[in-house]
């Protein structure tokens, strides 16, 4: 009996001390491959964009007169004027005084990431609405804070009859920041019944300070902190959700902000722009229709391209967006791609026709067999 | 003293037991993580129709018809040898009726696409009076092709063989299972090709080896041993090709000697991935392959100058995208419109070979259409 004990708790000896040996040694590998990635981290690509630059109020801008015909590969350029908004090649046809003027607000998927200014959806609106000059007035990372502020600023003075206020579920999430992978950016916070601003002169961020904060992301890279991301508690998007829940009166402010620029002259509309993860219906629909309720008690039009997103052919709806082929890898994959943007603009034209916000040219935006 | 350094052994003992601690928690994080990886592993869908074969590892299931196999109406359809047909029995011609054979992998097979939207099968459109069998199998590498042709193509008597392959074509030449089924590799001995494992290892049922080694390779340690060891993508291929390379030219040259017996004619068709459309570390090995065509005569048709004319956007409605089929493992394979465009090219290549085109349309070679 004492020999069976005697075995049996060497086996479990064992057992226990060859698992350890195991464990340490991907635990070691682990933290080897932390302490690397940490040490080499840059400042994540999204803070230091050539395209940038400085701005007190905004954080960042269009650089002016910045322009770069190879900016997302051979002949796929990125101009920006000297207003330090994203040209619209259509403009330099369309500039006749009687064309009125419609701007478009927004982040990344408005700014165009990854496709050439003419191909934007901004750009293309007034092949469907002749009458109108577009304006791209979005801009890379920006949240809805800052596409309010920025249109506040140099939009107005552009007078113009539509202001398009572009909104992605990125840009909710960014109102609730007050930087972004180390840059500081302005924010909005509500005191009763009024907004007031925050964190300005938005101060400028110091290169060891953007790769500071890119390195810290490095401990996604630690086991354990996959593991505990697994559970409810500790997963990441909880608290921005929660975040975002609580931020409702904040966005119902900001748009009537915006509203009340040029109000009896500029018609905003809120066009909610789908992304990747809205192709299926979840959690985010409820967004959605926060943002539509919100719209109509302001009496603000709104549009929704999710619907015709989801109803596009499963291919079609992939190739609305930048992807990378199997076992490669492109840039900027998940924000629309020219297809997407050319979609885009088709769809939103003929949404804004129906609300008879702008009128449009019918033959191009029949349903095409 | 001797208290003094019986204190400071204890606390180095508990650091260290903290440190081992940590390693440990770290390392058992990362194994609980691939353990859930491991639960919900899928097998390869493409193995489900296909059955053992003792000298090629694997045929297609014979006298199959799924009607919606990819997706509505995307039907597949094989004959009696497990073959991919398109327009009934094709194991006759009618009178002056002449036939070509396309050999190669799931690309030529047409993954995802149906019987009738495979190059091989839109080929025929571009000359009158052709049918064409097509003998490839999802998942074959150079050397499965090879050996299938040679062993059962005669009972086809055929006109031209076009022989097709991707660049993984080459690196499955080097292994002896493919997703965790056995194949056949070959050698040369003496100078002459000589088939080894075989007969293949027996199989049945479905594997999940290849899932399995990607979970692993989510190891931290392997991870680290892989950065520290870590090859280019360029010295990955040399590495492949020191190996192979010898291999494939001999069975180009044997195919070669096989189809004149035959009295066919042999094209070489190399089509390109999206990951070819860029250049990249695969053009070392086509500029490989059009040298030994050079040297050896043997036509080859290498579509990758002609898919890097294609614009960015359009080239993306030629390659399945990873929603596009309903189906695990059809994505980054051409769609119908991709192989449209791939029988197309292949057939203005084709027409640039009197020889290929008078067996196609059937005069001497040398005498006008």
């Amino acid at each position: 009996m004492n020999t069976l004990k005697r075995l049996l708790i060497g086996t479990v000896l064992t057992v226990l001390i060859v698992a350890v040996t195991l464990a340490s040694l991907e635990g070691g590998a682990s933290l080897l491959l932390f302490e690397r990635d940490y040490r080499s981290a840059e400042p994540a690509a999204a803070a230091v964009r050539d395209h940038y630059a400085p701005d007190t109020l905004l954080g960042w801008t269009g650089k002016a007169a910045y322009a770069n015909a190879d900016e997302y590969g051979k002949g796929v350029g990125l101009t920006i004027d000297s207003s330090g908004r994203r040209i619209t090649p259509q403009l330099a046809d369309s500039s006749s005084p009687a064309r009125r003027a419609l701007v478009c607000s927004g982040d990344s998927y408005t700014f165009g990431l990854g496709v050439d200014d003419a191909h934007t959806w901004c750009s293309q609106l007034p092949q469907y609405l002749p009458n109108y000059r577009a304006f791209n007035m979005g801009q890379t990372d920006y949240g809805l804070d800052q596409s309010a502020l920025w249109f506040q600023r140099g939009g107005a003075g552009l007078a113009p009859a539509v202001h398009i206020l572009a909104v992605t579920d990125g840009e909710l999430e960014r109102a609730t920041a007050e930087s972004l992978n180390g840059r500081g950016k302005p924010y909005f916070e509500l005191k009763g019944d009024k907004l007031e601003l925050r964190n300005t002169p938005v101060a400028m961020p110091s290169t060891s300070k953007l790769r500071s904060v890119n390195a810290k992301r490095e401990l996604e890279g630690l086991r354990v902190v996959q593991l505990l991301r697994t559970r409810g508690r500790f997963d990441r998007d909880r608290p921005i959700a929660a975040k975002i829940e609580s931020s409702w009166p904040l966005y119902e402010k900001i748009f009537e902000r915006v509203a009340a620029v040029r109000k009896d002259s500029t018609t905003l509309v809120i066009a909610y722009l789908p992304i990747p993860r809205d192709r299926r219906p979840g959690e985010f629909d409820k967004r959605r229709e926060k943002l539509s309720a919100l719209s109509s008690k302001n009496g603000i039009k709104f549009v929704d391209l999710t619907p015709e997103y989801r109803a596009l052919r499963a291919d079609s709806a992939d190739l609305v967006f930048i992807t990378a082929p199997v076992g490669g890898f492109v840039p900027n994959t998940g924000l629309y791609s020219n297809l997407g943007h050319q979609w885009i603009a088709r769809t939103l034209s003929a949404h804004l026709q129906t609300l008879g916000v702008a009128a449009g040219d019918n033959a191009i935006l029949k349903p095409r067999p | 003293m001797a208290a003094g350094k019986s204190r400071a052994l204890r606390i180095i003992g508990v650091l260290l037991a903290l440190v081992v601690a940590g390693l440990t928690v770290e390392g058992a994080s990362s194994f609980a993580l691939m353990a859930r990886d491991l639960r919900s592993i899928q097998p390869a869908e493409n193995f489900r129709q296909a059955q053992y074969d003792s000298l090629l590892g694997w045929v297609g299931l014979p006298n199959l018809h799924n009607a919606n196999n990819y997706g509505p109406n995307l039907v597949l359809t094989t004959n009696a040898e497990g073959m991919r047909i398109h327009s009934g029995d094709n194991a006759t011609l009618a009178p002056g009726e002449r036939r070509v054979i396309c050999s190669g992998d799931s690309f030529t097979f047409g993954s995802g696409v149906a019987d009738n939207e495979t190059f091989c099968s839109y080929f025929e459109k571009q000359f009158p009076g052709v049918r064409s069998l097509n003998m490839s199998q999802r998942g074959y590498g150079i050397d499965q092709a090879y050996l299938w042709y040679r062993r059962d193509a005669v009972r086809y008597p055929h006109q031209v063989h076009l022989f097709a392959f991707i660049w993984n074509d080459f690196e499955r030449m080097a292994l002896t299972e493919f997703f965790g089924y056995a194949k056949p590799i070959l050698k040369l001995e003496s100078g002459k090709i000589v088939a080894h494992n075989v007969p293949v290892p027996a199989w049945t049922g479905s594997s999940q080896d290849v899932q399995v080694q990607s979970v692993l390779g989510r190891s931290r340690l392997m991870q680290l041993v892989q950065r520290r060891v870590g090859v280019s993508d360029s010295a990955k291929m040399a590495r492949v090709d020191a190996q192979v390379w010898d291999v494939a030219a001999a069975v180009f040259t044997d195919l070669q000697k096989l189809n004149q017996e035959r009295h066919s004619q042999l094209v070489l068709v190399y089509l390109p991935t999206m990951l070819d459309y860029e250049k990249g570390a695969y053009d070392s090995r086509r500029e490989r392959l059009a040298n030994f065509s050079q040297q050896s005569g043997i036509p080859l048709v290498d579509l990758t100058t002609d898919l890097r004319k294609v614009a960015p956007d359009s080239l993306r409605w030629m390659f399945i995208t990873a929603n596009g089929v309903p189906v695990n493992g059809s994505s980054g394979h051409f769609t119908a419109r991709g192989h449209e465009w791939a029988a197309e090219r292949i057939a203005e290549h084709v027409r640039t070979m009197p020889p290929v085109v008078s067996a196609l349309i059937g005069t001497a070679p040398g005498a006008k259409p």
